[in-house]
């Protein structure tokens, strides 16, 4: 482990995660989340239909995942086959388990991606199986927007 | 201790007291200077002071909620009550008894108020190494540490304001649970900074913190 990687503790939570895949990119904060971040937004916490959480789209769906994913046809993104790296798109994965979605990352020019860990740092990380794991679920529903 | 014994008291007291401290103004001449009443009053004021507050009463409650010292202190906090309300009756004795009480007690209470204390902090480091990295509000907010927290009742309020300050996280969903309130302003939903700001002014304004 390097300092610019994840402790310990954490890597248990992500077995996918080594040294080598990912570089952490901010400190440990509460004032943003992983549906924040992957909106571009660092300063609120994201989540629909939840009190506490800052969602400023009108449509909503009883289905959790269809609930959050109308929040970002809204901003502009459309659902779209791959999370392959294209020109002149950012893309969003987002990772999903039996009950829902539980995290978001955001692709960045590189064709890496962005993730913010909850509470902790954001990080960059080379693929989406990094953070694969029982705690996130996969990375299922993939979403596109032109660059401005 | 039985009601009658803690009656018995109370009115024990009350008579040490009477005798002690309950001034008589002169009759005649000079009776208008007497400072005795004011002195009386000092007094008084003094120990309504020295009275807990409405959340160190709960703290109390709560912490006596498996001691026989529950019934004494409830029969003792009735009979109180009512002599304060008459104010020709034991309100200086009823007051030191009550201050009385508390300080006899406050050593228990001390003690489980830290074992709650612990068991707080047990579970609320189990709840941050085990939810710190998620998001999902439904995963953070239904984890089974998270969940005992909230069993514990609303005598742990002061521990998640004081957490919420130091180490931050999803405290709010217990917050409204355990208060039945929620102080944060509906512009204010998802600023973090804001949301904890509004829950620390409402705990000092409600003496659940310094």
């Amino acid at each position: 482990m390097n300092k610019h990687s994840l402790s310990g503790g954490i890597r248990k939570v992500f077995p996918n995660l080594t040294n080598n895949n990912h570089l952490i990119a901010s400190p440990k904060t509460d004032n943003y989340n992983c549906i924040a971040w992957s909106f571009e937004v660092n300063s609120k916490c994201m989540w629909p239909s939840t009190t506490g959480y800052y969602w400023p789209f009108e449509t909503i769906t009883i289905d959790p995942l269809e609930n959050m994913l109308a929040g970002y046809l809204e901003n502009g993104y459309e659902k779209c086959d791959s999370p392959d790296l294209e020109a002149g798109f950012k893309k969003v994965a987002i990772y999903v388990g039996p009950e829902g979605p539980r995290h978001a990352a955001l692709q960045l020019e590189s064709g890496k991606w962005t993730s913010k860990l909850g509470n902790l740092e954001d990080i960059q990380h080379d693929t989406l199986e990094c953070l694969e794991s029982e705690a996130y679920g996969k990375a299922v529903v993939f979403l596109r927007k032109r660059r401005n | 201790m039985t009601t009658s014994n803690i009656e018995k008291r109370i009115r024990d007291t009350a008579r040490s007291s009477e005798e002690n401290f309950i001034l008589e103004p002169d009759e005649g001449e000079g009776a208008g200077d007497w400072q005795g009443a004011d002195v009386l009053n000092r007094e008084i004021q003094d120990l309504v002071d020295r009275l807990p507050n409405e959340h160190q009463i709960e703290l109390f409650i709560d912490s006596l909620r498996t001691s026989d010292l529950r019934d004494e202190f409830n029969s003792l906090l009735i009979d109180v009550i009512s002599a304060i309300k008459d104010p020709n009756l034991y309100r200086l004795s009823c007051l030191y008894a009550l201050n009385n009480w508390f300080s006899k007690t406050s050593e228990i209470v001390t003690h489980k108020t830290i074992s709650k204390s612990m068991v707080f902090k047990k579970q609320a480091d189990t709840w941050h190494k085990e939810t710190d990295h998620l998001s999902s509000p439904q995963l953070i907010t239904s984890h089974e540490a998270y969940l005992k927290i909230i069993s514990m009742g609303a005598s742990v309020i002061p521990f998640i304001l004081q957490d919420l300050h130091k180490r931050g996280g999803n405290w709010y969903v217990a917050l409204r649970m355990l208060s039945d309130q929620d102080p944060v302003p509906p512009e204010a939903q998802g600023n973090i900074p804001l949301m904890k700001e509004s829950w620390l002014i409402w705990g000092r304004e409600n003496g659940y913190i310094e």
